[in-house]
C-alpha cells in the first residue's frame, strides 16, 4: 500500500478516534455526573479497546490472502453503525432497567476496539520490510496518528462543540468513518461487488443525516432517569456548548453536565427546592457585604437574591460556562441580573480569575459550588484554594460556600480561618468572630426585596423570617478540628479521592459523618 | 529477551498514563480548568507525543545495541523528569502567571517537551529493535502498540482506583518514576546479559 495513504488513513482514524473520545467523556461525564472516577475509567475502557483491537485486528491478517482494506473498511462500518445507534439503544434499554447502562462500557470498548485495529493494519500493509525504513515509517505514521488525534480537542472539543450537539457529532463522525470505508473498499479491487458495497455505505451515510435528530431523541433524559423516566421527565432545555451541557427539567432544576446544579426560584418559603433559605442567610454573617463575589452562576437564583439585598452595592459574578447567561434569559424572575448595572459577570474559571487578580477584596465571598466528589473539585475547596480565597477578602470579610455534606471541607475550612459557622450544607469561614447581636440580624434580615417589594413582611413569609433569625450562628472551629477528619490539599485531593471510600472500607469518621 | 522487553514496554505503559493523569491534574490547577486551558493542556501532550514519535524514527537507523541504549536513556530522563515535574509546573505557573492567555500553549509545550518526546520516541526505537528480531513489521507493531496500550489501560485504573485513593499527587508520580527507572535499569540489566552471553 502506497504509504502516503496510509498516513492520510493513519491521520483521520487518529482525528476520528479521540473526537469519539471526546463525546464518550461527555456522555459518560453526564451520566456519572463527572464524579472523579469517571475520566479514568473510562479512559481505561478506551486504552482496553484499543489494545485488544490492535491485538485481535492484527490476528485477523495472519492468512496471508486477507484483503486489508477490506478488512479494515468493515471495521470502520462496524464502528460507524455501533457507534451512532449505541447510545441512543442503551439509553433506551435503561429505562427497562438500569443494569442495561453496563453496556455503555461495552459500546466504548468495542468501537475503540474497531478503530483502534486500525494502526497496526496500517503498518503491516504500508511499512517497508526493509530494516533501515521500518523505524522511519512506522513513526510516521504513528505521528500522523497522533497529529490527527491533537487536532480532536481542537477541532471537536474546542470548535465543533460550540457550535453542535453531541448526537450531531457523533453523527458527523459516524459519516466520516462511513465515507472513508467506501472510499477504502472501492480502492481495495475494482468490480462489481465493490459497487454494491458503495451503495450500501451511501445508504448508511443518508440514513445516518436523516435519522439522527428522531434517533437521539431525549436520549439524555433516559440515560440521567433510567427507570422512573416518562414524559415528565423530558427536559424543558438542552443547552450544549464546549463548556458543557446544561440541562433544565419541567421543575426547572438545573443540571451541569448531568449533576444537580441549582433550580430556578427565590422563595424561601413554599417552594424551597433549591433551599435558597441559605442564601437569605447573608444577612446573618456580616453586617454589611457591600462589595459582593459570587464563584459560580448557574441558575442565577442565588444571584438574584443577593442582588435583592440592599446593603449590596456591588457583585462580581465569575461562571465558567457561559451557557448559564443564555438559558436565564428564559426566566424573567431571574433574568434582571443580567441587566443589573451593580452586577458584573465574568466568563473564566474561579480559581485562575483569583490568582489573576489579587487586587480585588471583597467583603463576602459566596461560592454555591458543585458536589465534592466530582473531578477537579478540589481546585475550589482545597487549603490553597481556600487560603488564596482568604486573601481577597477585606477585614471582617466572610467566605460562604457549598460543602455538599463534606465534613472533610469544614474541618480545612477550620485551618484556614479563624472562626467557623455552618448553616445547612454551607460553612463560612472568617478570620473575624460571627457576632451580629438577634436585634442586627433582623434589621438585616428585613431589608430584603422579591419583584421590588419588602420581602419579609408578607403575612406568608413571617414564619420563615422568625426561623432564620432563630437559627443559632454556634463557632464550630474548635470542636470540628477534634474530629478524624481529612485536611484537603491540591495534593491528596481528599475530597474527590478519598472522603467517601474511606468511609466506606476502613470506617474511617470522614465526610459525611457530621455534616448532614 | 523479547518476553522482558515486552513486559517492561507494558510498565512503561503504566508509567505514562500515570503521568498524563497527575499532569493534566497539575496543569489544570495551575491554568484553569475551563475548556481552552484543557483543550490546549491534552493537545500539546499529544503534539509532544507526535514529534517524540519523529525523533525515535530518525534515530530508528542506529544499531540494535544503540537502540536499547535510546530506549533506556528515554526511560532514565522520563523518570528524572517525573521527579521533578509537580513543583517545576507550579513554579513555572507561578513565573508565568502575568504572560495572558496566549502564551499557554507555549508554556505548557516548554514544560512537557521533554517527557512527551521521550515518551513518543520510544514505540519507533523498540519497533525497529523488536523487527531486527522478529523480521515482521505488523508483528513488532502490534505486540508493542498491544502491550503499552494494555498497560495504559491498566495504569489508568491504578491511578484514580488506587494511587490516589491511598497518596497523593506527588506520591503516584513518584510510582510512576520509580518504574522509569526499573524498566531502564532492568533493560540494561538485561542487555548486558545477553551481550555476555553472545
Amino acid at each position: 500500500m502506497n504509504l502516503r495513504l496510509a498516513l492520510i488513513i493513519s491521520l483521520i482514524a487518529g482525528f476520528v478516534s479521540i473526537s469519539m473520545e471526546i463525546v464518550w467523556f461527555s456522555i459518560l461525564g453526564y451520566v456519572f455526573k463527572g464524579h472523579a472516577f469517571t475520566f479514568g475509567a473510562v479512559l481505561s475502557l478506551i486504552l482496553f479497546g484499543i489494545a485488544f483491537g490492535a491485538k485481535y485486528g492484527y490476528r485477523s491478517v495472519k492468512n496471508p490472502d486477507t484483503n486489508v482494506l477490506q478488512l479494515i473498511s468493515k471495521y470502520l462500518l462496524y464502528a460507524a453503525i455501533i457507534n451512532f445507534l449505541g447510545f441512543p439503544v442503551i439509553a433506551w434499554l435503561m429505562t427497562i432497567h438500569s443494569a442495561f447502562g453496563a453496556l455503555l462500557a461495552v459500546n466504548v470498548v468495542t468501537v475503540s476496539g474497531l478503530l483502534g485495529c486500525i494502526f497496526p493494519l496500517l503498518c503491516h500493509i504500508a511499512v517497508s520490510t526493509d530494516e533501515q525504513k521500518v523505524g522511519k515509517q512506522t513513526s510516521l505514521l504513528y505521528a500522523a496518528n497522533i497529529i490527527g488525534a491533537t487536532s480532536g480537542p481542537l477541532i471537536t472539543g474546542y470548535v465543533l462543540y460550540d457550535y453542535f450537539s453531541p448526537e450531531a457529532i457523533i453523527s458527523g463522525l459516524c459519516i466520516v468513518l462511513l465515507l472513508l470505508g467506501m472510499i477504502l473498499r472501492l480502492l481495495s479491487e475494482r468490480g462489481k461487488t465493490n459497487l454494491k458495497y458503495a451503495g450500501i455505505f451511501m445508504l448508511l451515510i443518508i440514513g445516518v443525516t436523516i435519522s439522527h435528530k428522531t434517533v437521539y431523541t431525549n436520549y439524555l433524559a433516559r440515560l440521567q432517569y433510567q427507570t422512573i423516566f416518562g414524559d415528565d421527565k423530558i427536559f424543558k432545555h438542552v443547552f450544549h456548548n464546549r463548556s458543557g451541557t446544561i440541562t433544565v427539567d419541567q421543575e426547572d432544576r438545573f443540571f451541569g453536565s448531568g449533576a444537580y446544579d441549582g433550580a430556578i426560584n427565590t422563595d424561601p418559603w413554599v417552594f424551597n427546592i433549591n433551599a435558597i433559605d441559605r442564601a437569605y442567610m447573608i444577612s446573618a454573617l456580616h453586617r454589611s457585604p457591600e462589595r459582593v463575589l459570587m464563584i459560580g452562576l448557574s441558575s442565577g437564583s442565588w444571584a438574584k437574591v443577593i442582588s435583592d439585598y440592599p446593603l449590596v452595592k456591588e457583585i462580581t459574578i465569575v461562571e465558567i460556562n457561559p451557557g448559564y447567561l443564555e438559558l436565564i434569559k428564559n426566566y424573567p424572575e431571574i433574568s434582571p441580573i443580567l441587566t443589573d448595572k451593580r452586577i458584573k459577570i465574568i466568563i473564566d474559571d474561579g480559581r485562575r480569575w483569583l490568582k489573576n487578580n489579587p487586587e480585588e477584596k471583597y467583603d463576602l465571598i459566596v461560592m454555591n459550588t458543585t458536589y465534592y466528589w466530582r473531578q477537579n473539585s478540589t481546585n475550589l475547596y482545597s487549603f490553597e484554594y481556600l487560603s488564596m480565597a482568604k486573601t481577597h477578602l477585606n477585614k471582617n470579610g466572610v467566605l460562604y460556600w457549598n460543602t455538599t455534606k463534606c465534613a472533610d471541607e469544614i474541618y480545612t475550612a477550620a485551618h484556614v480561618f479563624n472562626h467557623v459557622v455552618r448553616y445547612g450544607t454551607f460553612v463560612a469561614g472568617s478570620d473575624s468572630p460571627f457576632d451580629l447581636s438577634y436585634e442586627e440580624k433582623a434589621a438585616n434580615l428585613i431589608l430584603f426585596r422579591r419583584q421590588g417589594k419588602v420581602l419579609f413582611t408578607q403575612e406568608k413569609f413571617k414564619n420563615t423570617y422568625n426561623e432564620l433569625l432563630a437559627v443559632p450562628i454556634k463557632d464550630v472551629h474548635d470542636s470540628i478540628l477534634q474530629e478524624d477528619l481529612w485536611l484537603i490539599t491540591d495534593n491528596n485531593m481528599a475530597g474527590e479521592y478519598k472522603s467517601d471510600i474511606w468511609r466506606i472500607f476502613s470506617g474511617f469518621t470522614s465526610s459525611g459523618s457530621s455534616a448532614k | 529477551m523479547i518476553r522482558n522487553l515486552s513486559l517492561l514496554f507494558f510498565c512503561s505503559g503504566v508509567s505514562a498514563i500515570i503521568y498524563q493523569i497527575v499532569w493534566q491534574r497539575v496543569l489544570f490547577a495551575s491554568f484553569g480548568t475551563d475548556v481552552e486551558s484543557i483543550t490546549i493542556i491534552v493537545s500539546v501532550f499529544m503534539l509532544g507525543l507526535g514529534l517524540g514519535s519523529l525523533l525515535g524514527g530518525a534515530m530508528s537507523n542506529a544499531s540494535e545495541r544503540k537502540l536499547i541504549n535510546y530506549f533506556i536513556v528515554f526511560e532514565t530522563s522520563i523518570g528524572l523528569f517525573g521527579l521533578i515535574s509537580i513543583p517545576l509546573i507550579e513554579y513555572i505557573s507561578v513565573i508565568t502567571f502575568n504572560l495572558g492567555a496566549a502564551w499557554l500553549p507555549f508554556i505548557v509545550f516548554a514544560i512537557l517537551m521533554i517527557p512527551t518526546f521521550a515518551m513518543g520516541a520510544t514505540l519507533p526505537v523498540l519497533v525497529t529493535y523488536l523487527f531486527k528480531k522478529t523480521k515482521s513489521v505488523g508483528n513488532s507493531v502490534t505486540r508493542l502498540y498491544y502491550i503499552n496500550t494494555l498497560g495504559s489501560a491498566i495504569g489508568c485504573f491504578i491511578t484514580v482506583g488506587i494511587l490516589f485513593v491511598i497518596g497523593t499527587r506527588q506520591s503516584t508520580v513518584y510510582v510512576a518514576a520509580t518504574l522509569n527507572f526499573l524498566i531502564a535499569f532492568l533493560t540494561f540489566i538485561n542487555t548486558r546479559k545477553k551481550t555476555a552471553e553472545a
